[in-house]
């Protein structure tokens, strides 16, 4: 009976513990009964680790860096928009990784697991900087969902969500049910340094500002993992590429839309010097290439895939300076219409069966 | 055990003659085991009622009218495709409906029984014409379209893919499925219950990929007055995603990207479910007239000015009613649902959304 009664009051001493790490705090007024910051940088230093912040509908002008773990939501169930927008004297605060610095709007660094819900972040005002990125994971693991990432434009590039690892611990980020939209360089970018990113995209919607830079992509994991799953995926010059990536897959898609380019190929999705499943995707590449295969394939799996309007469906030879010609690539079951050329791949990959209709030439050697 | 036989007879005599109905023969020189004509109306006009055409990779310049039924076909396997073009002289043969005028065409099917057309590419360049232009036209027959490349229909905002069509009193199922249809300027899949009345064409648009670059006020699927499901189709750069006028189709689980207009449904008694829309910057779903209960549900809309707006125009046309708009996911949106009373309007969910709801002025 003893130990029954110590169990019972452990419990509830862990109980009052977990609710004293998980009070609400609020920025802005629209509700009375909380601990109220003004602005949302203040809430963010201001709270224990493991909180959770409710944010008022408006507008906020102010770069966020957030360095320990927590939530940051709008208030459930009232109407209008939390919004982080660029401040009048511009973004100050950057990110520093293999690729450069970027100056950033909202910063997760070094934390344990963020989970960012139902928020906007604006960068326009931000074009007239080289890097901008939105949204940044760095070192550090959580969830977004429900965002809209938006209008991030730089004057070289502009990136709406990164996910980096700079450190030896491996994180993991996922990116679900949000809209990232109107950035003219990459739309949701996957890298890593020393330890590996994986980042799981779930049914977002991904769309460039179209005609802008002729390199634009949706969706770019380069050394990372995870998984790019049920997402629409459009506007850009590439919809989704996989470079140097491991145990990556890219299922059931929409991928749609892409733009233009007077010296570079569009292209739907590319996978190279990766081991990779491509599967189930559908691709209308609007006369473009649908899928691009490069480099050393490991078993990479391109399966199941419906692939239609294209100038060819899938290749994997020689291009000027891009990756060397595919090989270990298993290129089967994909339903391929309308198009040039079905499938023009080199020797060493494993091309057949496919389904061809209406295509003028199924298949083509590389030249 | 006398009758037993008797049936076993019967039987084997039906599928021998349906054998015998089935016979293949080809257009080209491919098949040299088959029958073979040069052209596909010759093939047409002249092989028995449900024959099986295969039709040899090359370039096949004429317009085609086919009034019986039977199945024209690609050559399955084929390493190329067969490709009906335009002739050099012009598209010269036109149909004239009550319903939209004249429409030129290049495939007619106007049959008594189904015709079935599978792995051919239709291509429009140089038909444009007077009135519409279609790269196909089923007119009050039944049959499927599958694995179809359809392109180039354009013409002054006229070129239509595919049209379906009654202009009598007996329905008719059509069905286009697996197919491309694109660089039109007007409509992808056009379905019309026309001069016979409404509801009697069922159409079915299954697992299509459509695009409507060609043209700024293009319409990807359109049903009017007609009925059907349109399902898990890819639709996208074009005016309008999806129009139903009057209509009572079910449209489910297609995804839309790059419009104006994800979807424009006026009056009718159509289901929206399920779909995804990217709007990009501009109306996800528009509602117009008077429905009789038009359920717009389980929608997931994204990246819109507006998701769901039923205010009525300026000029003429009154606000919406009878529809029921609910369990839809609005994301990114300037207003999330503006819609006037007299239809059901909620539960809705919103996120990053600036207005959730606005009511009309």
């Amino acid at each position: 009976m003893f130990r029954v009664r110590f169990a019972a009051i452990a419990a509830v001493v862990l109980l009052v513990t977990a609710s004293a790490f998980a009070i609400t705090y609020q920025v802005g007024t629209c509700r009375q009964t909380l601990i109220i910051f003004p602005t949302i940088s203040a809430a963010v230093n201001g709270v224990p680790a493991g909180s959770t912040i409710d944010i008022c509908p408006g507008t906020y002008l102010e770069q966020v860096l957030i360095a320990k773990p927590l939530t940051l939501e709008e208030v459930p169930g009232v109407s209008g928009e939390v919004v982080i927008a660029v401040p009048p004297s511009g973004l100050t605060q950057t990110v520093n990784f293999w690729a450069g610095d970027f100056a950033c709007q909202v910063l997760v660094q070094s934390a344990g697991p963020v989970n960012l819900s139902n928020l906007a972040v604006d960068g326009a005002g931000a074009s007239n900087q080289d890097n901008v990125a939105g949204v940044v994971y760095l070192d550090s693991s959580g969830n977004a969902e429900h965002l809209s990432v938006r209008n991030q434009r730089g004057n070289f590039n502009a990136v709406g969500l990164l996910a980096v690892t700079s450190g030896p611990t491996p994180q993991t980020v996922t990116i679900r049910s949000s809209v990232i939209r109107g950035f003219n360089g990459i739309g949701v970018w996957a890298t890593s340094g020393d330890a590996l990113v994986t980042t799981n995209l779930d049914s977002n919607t991904i769309h460039a500002q179209e005609t802008q830079l002729n390199w634009q992509t949706d969706v770019w994991y380069y050394y990372a993992s995870g998984a790019i799953q049920s997402n629409q995926i459009t506007g850009a010059l590439t919809g989704v590429s996989v470079g140097y990536s491991s145990s990556v897959n890219v299922t059931q898609n929409y991928v749609t839309g892409l733009t233009n380019s007077a010296i570079l190929w569009p292209l739907a999705i590319q996978v190279w010097q990766s081991s990779a499943s491509v599967t189930n995707n559908t691709i209308d590449a609007g006369t473009a290439l649908g899928i691009f295969l490069g480099g050393l394939g490991y078993n990479s799996a391109i399966q199941h895939n419906t692939i239609g309007n294209s100038s060819g469906a899938v290749v994997g030879c020689d291009i000027a300076l891009g990756p060397p010609p595919a090989s270990g690539f298993v290129v089967t079951s994909n339903t391929i219409t309308d198009a040039a050329t079905g499938l023009q791949m080199p020797s060493g990959n494993t091309t057949a069966p496919n389904n061809y209709y209406a295509v003028a030439n199924a298949t083509l050697p590389c030249t | 055990m006398r009758r037993l036989r008797c049936a076993a007879l019967v039987t084997q005599a039906a599928l021998f003659t349906a054998s015998a109905f089935a016979t293949n023969y080809a257009v080209g020189t491919c098949q040299p085991n088959l029958t073979s004509y040069t052209t596909i109306s010759q093939a047409v006009g002249s092989v028995p009622s449900g024959s099986v055409i295969e039709v040899c990779p090359g370039n096949y310049s004429e317009q085609v009218v086919i009034t019986q039924p039977l199945t024209l076909e690609g050559v399955p396997g084929a390493t190329s495709d067969a490709v009906i073009t335009v002739p050099a002289a012009g598209l010269s043969q036109s149909l004239n409906f009550d319903f939209i005028g004249s429409v030129t065409y290049q495939l007619l099917v106007n049959a008594t029984g189904p015709v079935n057309i599978t792995n051919l590419a239709i291509d429009g360049t140089s038909g444009a014409g007077r009135g519409y232009v279609a790269g196909i036209v089923y007119q009050d027959t039944a049959g499927t379209v599958n694995r179809v490349a359809v392109h180039n229909q354009t013409g002054g905002g006229l070129g239509i893919g595919v049209l379906a069509l009654t202009s009598i009193g007996t329905p008719q199922t059509v069905t286009v499925e697996n197919s491309v249809v694109r660089s039109f300027d007007g409509v992808g899949v056009f379905a019309i219950s026309g001069d016979g009345g409404s509801g009697l064409l069922t159409a079915n648009i299954l697992t299509n990929i459509i695009n409507g670059s060609a043209g700024t006020n293009t319409v990807g699927i359109d049903y009017s007055q007609a009925g059907g499901t349109g399902q898990s189709n890819l639709i996208t750069d074009a005016g309008y995603g999806v129009v139903l006028s009057s209509a009572s189709a079910t449209v489910i689980g297609n995804t839309i990207a790059s419009t104006f207009y994800g979807a424009y449904i006026n009056a009718g008694s159509a289901a929206f479910t399920s779909n995804k829309i990217d709007a990009n910057g501009f109306y996800g779903i528009y509602l117009q007239g008077s429905a009789s209960n038009s359920t717009v549900q389980a929608n997931k809309i994204a990246n819109s000015s507006t998701a769901v707006y039923g205010c009525g125009m300026a000029v003429g046309f009154a606000p919406p009613s009878g529809f029921s708009v609910t369990a839809n996911d609005i994301t990114d949106a300037s207003v999330g649902l503006q819609v006037a009373s007299g239809n059901t309007t909620s539960p809705n969910a919103y996120y990053v959304t600036f207005t959730n709801t606005s009511t009309c002025p």
